[in-house]
């Protein structure tokens, strides 16, 4: 088996436009991350020309400040991982063409990576060797999966969003309660002072499909009420709204991924996506998982947010099963979680 | 409107004006809203675009979800908030789901190479249209959804603007046969 020492991880699937150095497929030397934001305050605002260009500007600048911090240099690498998708066409195709070109001058093997499937391997960076199957829930501010993941590379979608994801939920509602946007993060602060019961909110349930998710009714929910006590004159406390909201959210989660471990006969289960660094959520599923007999891994929170170090440990599982990809690759804006 | 009327009345649901060229529907649940968007999906045509507007929680995910079963899109259709852009193929034609919400600024479209969509060979619907209005085509279908009467009713206003004034008055002409869910509670009336 090839040993793939050095593997080099870049993504640039949405706004952020990163790139990784991972030894040994576990030991993680650089992990760099350039924000659209970033680039723009250099230039004191948003610059229409840069914006279009600014992956294809960041990316070279970023792979070789990876480089230098892992102490490698190129052409010590020994493959290549690049998300392919889901993500914007433009910005995707910037990261692909780099790794291809990169690739071919060095002449070592690269893959392209499900940008969902990296998220699921940020467990790999941090915790102890995870062994199939597992229960997977992949919640960010773009998706809301549950997944069956039986080995490396061989995943089952079982449901995911009908029409918010649930990190968009928590944007939206925070957003509304002036917590600025994106709020996710300030909400779950927020919620901590409030009391989760104080305020009776719906379940979405769906017929015939336990493992979907809906969010938006409850989304709404929340902005009617608002509304509703605004014209009253009521002045809304925003810790209890904020926590009986998240205890919301929070529930639905857990109560589906462990029914869904359940029923496939599965004891273990893995939190992966940007809100897998909400703390209520971690807290709830540790106790659900704890009270069922279930092993629980949780990423941790540096690594739930789009990054490159979670496409550079996919890619060296992926590359050392054999996986390679040939230079007609195409970016696949719209790949869904079933084809990973 | 007539809010808070009883169902057996005769509402003036569908309106239809002659002067402004716009048209509302009333919906009293979001399968409504989603209803009225597959109806609407049986007029469209390759370079339609649809600008759509309306608070949080208004309907218009609803609106495109009921557009894309119109269309035959074979996919789930999910909120493009933080994904910006989502591409629908396998339909009767092409969708193009835009959200301009969370956009920082409406420059940031360039960076999606928004015109081979907006421009495209099939149909584009931006949520949050007026948070991009300078990029949007001169000829498109401006939707705005309004709550109305109660929580889960929302007046929906469709104006065609730009383009030919043939088109616009054809394309009103067809929505006007436009019935409700239930076939019922509506009436064309002018404004």
């Amino acid at each position: 088996m090839e040993s793939f020492q050095w593997i080099l991880g870049i993504e640039s699937s949405c706004d952020e436009t990163a790139a990784a150095i991972l030894k040994e497929g576990r030991i993680l030397k650089a992990n760099l991350v350039a924000s659209q934001t970033d680039l723009h305050r250099v230039y004191g605002g948003v610059v229409p020309e840069l914006a279009s260009r600014q992956h294809m500007e960041s990316v070279n600048l970023l792979i070789d400040q990876a480089a230098e911090q892992a102490g490698v240099r190129l052409r010590d690498l020994d493959g290549i991982a690049v998300s392919r998708g889901p993500g914007l066409v433009g910005a995707l195709l910037v990261g692909l063409s780099t790794a291809k070109a990169l690739a071919y001058s060095l002449a070592i093997p690269y893959v392209g990576v499900n940008h969902m499937e990296g998220h699921i391997y940020a467990n790999w960076l941090t915790g102890p060797d995870i062994s199939f199957p597992l229960i997977g829930l992949i919640v960010s501010g773009g998706h809301t999966a549950l997944m069956l993941l039986e080995g490396h590379g061989s995943y089952r979608l079982l449901g995911q969003t009908r029409d918010d994801a649930a990190g968009e939920a928590y944007d939206k509602v925070a957003r509304t309660l002036g917590l600025g946007y994106p709020g996710g993060p300030v909400l779950d602060r927020l919620a901590r002072e409030g009391n989760p019961e104080a305020i009776s909110l719906p379940v979405a349930r769906l017929r015939d499909d336990p493992w979907s998710f809906s969010f938006s009714g409850l989304k709404t929910a929340v902005l009617n009420l608002m509304h509703r006590l605004a014209e009253q004159g009521i002045a809304i406390d925003k810790a209890d709204l904020a926590a009986s909201f998240q205890e919301n959210v929070c529930a639905t989660l857990t109560e589906k991924t462990i029914a869904a471990a359940a029923a496939y006969g599965v004891d273990q289960v893995l939190l992966a996506g940007g809100v897998a660094a909400n703390s209520r959520l971690r807290q709830m599923m540790a106790a659900a998982c704890d009270a069922a007999g279930f092993t629980l891994y949780l990423p941790e929170p540096a690594y739930c947010t789009d990054n490159a170090a979670m496409i550079a440990c996919a890619g060296y599982y992926r590359l050392r099963a054999g996986f390679r990809d040939g230079w007609d690759l195409n970016a696949a804006p719209a790949l869904g979680m079933d084809s990973v | 409107m007539n809010a808070g009327m009883s169902p057996d009345m005769e509402d003036d649901f569908v309106q239809v004006s002659a002067t402004d060229g716009a048209m509302q529907v009333e919906t009293t649940s979001v399968e409504e809203t989603r209803a009225f968007g597959e109806f609407l999906a049986c007029f469209l045509c390759v370079g339609d675009f649809i600008a759509l507007d309306g608070e949080l929680g208004a309907g218009k995910t609803s609106l495109v979800q009921g557009l894309a079963a119109g269309l035959k899109v074979p996919a789930p259709v999910t909120s493009p908030t933080f994904t910006l852009l989502h591409l629908y193929e396998g339909g009767r034609l092409p969708l193009y789901h835009f959200d301009a919400y969370r956009l920082a600024s409406p420059e940031e479209l360039e960076g999606l190479g928004y015109e081979e969509y907006f421009y495209g060979d099939g149909v584009c619907v931006i949520e949050w249209g007026r948070l991009a209005e300078a990029y949007l085509p001169a000829r498109r279908i401006r939707i705005t959804l309004e709550q109305s009467s109660s929580a889960d009713s929302r007046r929906i206003t469709l104006a065609p603007y730009g383009g030919e004034e043939g088109w616009r008055r054809e394309l009103l002409r067809c929505l006007s046969s436009y019935r409700d869910a239930a076939g019922i509670r509506r009436r064309r009336g002018k404004v």
